[in-house]
């Protein structure tokens, strides 16, 4: 999970700064205050580089890395 | 927090827009179909959709006058209802014949053209696979079917391809979504190599065409006809509201399944029928559009000397030549200065700030139609260049 969470945080990177203090349970919107699109286009540089698809609704609870972390293995679990 | 307590955020970003909102302007007069009063000054109308100059078209309006005193202000009532006359039919018959294919349908307005279409398309269990660059009516659209949602990367055919063999069987039960040409860029989608990739999978194609239609393809169809997919494309939807200079939506396909979406598309049920007035002007502007194809050719030398004058600035522009232009400004503010300044000076284009604008950029949409003239985009770029030294 951990390797997970790093791997996003090292693609997020290259959309937005990511503060010192941001860690995988921060804010994804409040903290780093990605507009809707960035986070469309974080999330299709995650499938891209996990070769996965992540439909819509599974992000609809999804505010951290952490959690994004979460779907992203159990999508990688269930194929 | 309240209910209403929500719309505190509102009022902020609205206010924060200063003192001359690019939500608000408000068009005291027109004066031609390129020419308005604006703030008590003539202004060059360079930011509507107007592509053939329709709206005020003399035939199209005399027929929408006629229809007007024959049928009265509305039909009161859904298509599926007592909402349909002979009139709504013989559109959707016109329409049919102007694409060649077996059916058309005929919605209130574009929006609900595109909702009623996918949702009647897709359902749970299905998937939608929408370009990145999609309009907002098309991510509503999928919404409402309440199908799987995934997005792939702008114009990018093998990203597309990717992402359909990662849903595997799901797949064949997909809709890919994409525009003929993009309403902010200006660019058109690849739509063959598009077209090609989505039946491999076995995957259905819907291509929005209502920035399109009327002004690319030899016959005035749309990017579908310059791409040479006529025969082998799904479904195609597009708007009155653009280069016919109506209201309402249309689609229109080689599948005879078209023909059974009015009973299962809630959109299209649930909302009263185009005006008599409104289609009986559509029809005129349809008839118009097929009879004159030298509209549509001056629109594309227009768009040669937009791309030209642009060049000159050192802007860069789209490969193919189209109505839509767009200047990335380097922040929020120099954007909302150039609009501001351009207004001042007698110009109307359209603003695109973040978190609405491709890539999070701030822009300019400039637009022209047939109805210009060359001295009209002359001057729209040398006002341009005024605020972009």
């Amino acid at each position: 999970m951990k390797d997970t969470e790093q791997q996003l945080k090292d693609l997020l990177e290259h959309i937005t700064p990511i503060p010192p203090d941001f860690d995988g349970n921060s804010d994804l919107i409040e903290d780093l205050a990605l507009e809707s699109i960035q986070v469309m286009e974080f999330v299709m540089e995650a499938e891209d580089h996990f070769d996965i698809a992540i439909a819509q609704d599974k992000l609809a609870d999804v505010r951290t890395l952490s959690a994004l972390a979460a779907v992203i293995e159990d999508l990688r679990g269930a194929a | 927090m309240a209910l209403l307590d929500k719309f505190t955020d509102v009022a902020r970003t609205r206010d924060g827009l200063g003192d001359i909102d690019p939500t608000r302007v408000v068009v005291d007069r027109l004066l031609s179909a390129t020419r308005a009063m604006i703030n008590g000054r003539e202004t060059l109308l360079a930011g509507t959709n107007n592509y053939l100059g329709m709206t005020m078209e003399p035939e199209s309006i005399m027929a929408g006058q006629a229809a007007l005193a024959a049928a009265g202000t509305g039909t009161t009532g859904s298509r599926m209802a007592n909402g349909t006359h002979a009139t709504h039919r013989a559109l959707e018959a016109e329409l049919a014949d102007f694409y060649g294919y077996p059916y058309a349908m005929v919605f209130t307005t574009g929006y609900g053209a595109n909702l009623g279409v996918m949702s009647a398309l897709t359902g749970p269990g299905d998937a939608v696979m929408l370009d990145a660059h999609a309009h907002a009516s098309l991510h509503d659209g999928a919404r409402l079917s309440k199908a799987d949602i995934y997005s792939f990367r702008h114009n990018d055919v093998d990203n597309l391809n990717q992402r359909l063999r990662r849903l595997g069987e799901q797949a064949s039960r997909t809709l890919v979504v994409v525009e003929g040409l993009y309403s902010v860029t200006g660019d058109l989608a690849p739509l063959a190599a598009i077209n090609e990739v989505t039946a491999a999978h076995g995957a259905i194609l819907l291509v929005d065409e209502a920035h399109s239609i009327g002004v690319l393809g030899a016959g005035g169809r749309g990017v579908v006809e310059s791409a040479g997919i006529l025969d082998t494309v799904d479904f195609i939807v597009g708007t009155f509201s653009k280069a016919f200079g109506t209201t309402g939506g249309f689609c229109v396909s080689r599948h005879a399944e078209l023909a059974l979406f009015p009973y299962c598309s809630r959109p299209y049920m649930f909302t009263a029928s185009p005006s008599p007035a409104t289609v009986a002007s559509t029809r005129a502007a349809l008839k118009i559009m097929r009879e004159r194809p030298e509209q549509r050719h001056h629109l594309q030398s227009l768009c040669h000397r937009l791309n030209a004058g642009l060049k000159q600035l050192g802007l860069p522009v789209n490969d193919v030549p189209t109505p839509v232009a767009c200047v990335a400004l380097p922040d929020r503010e120099r954007a909302l200065q150039a609009w501001k300044t351009l207004l001042a000076d007698g110009v109307y284009v359209n603003i695109m700030l973040p978190p609405a604008t491709p890539g999070n950029t701030s822009l300019l949409r400039l637009s022209i139609g047939a109805a210009h003239t060359e001295a009209d985009v002359d001057e729209l770029i040398r006002k341009l260049a005024g605020v972009l030294d």
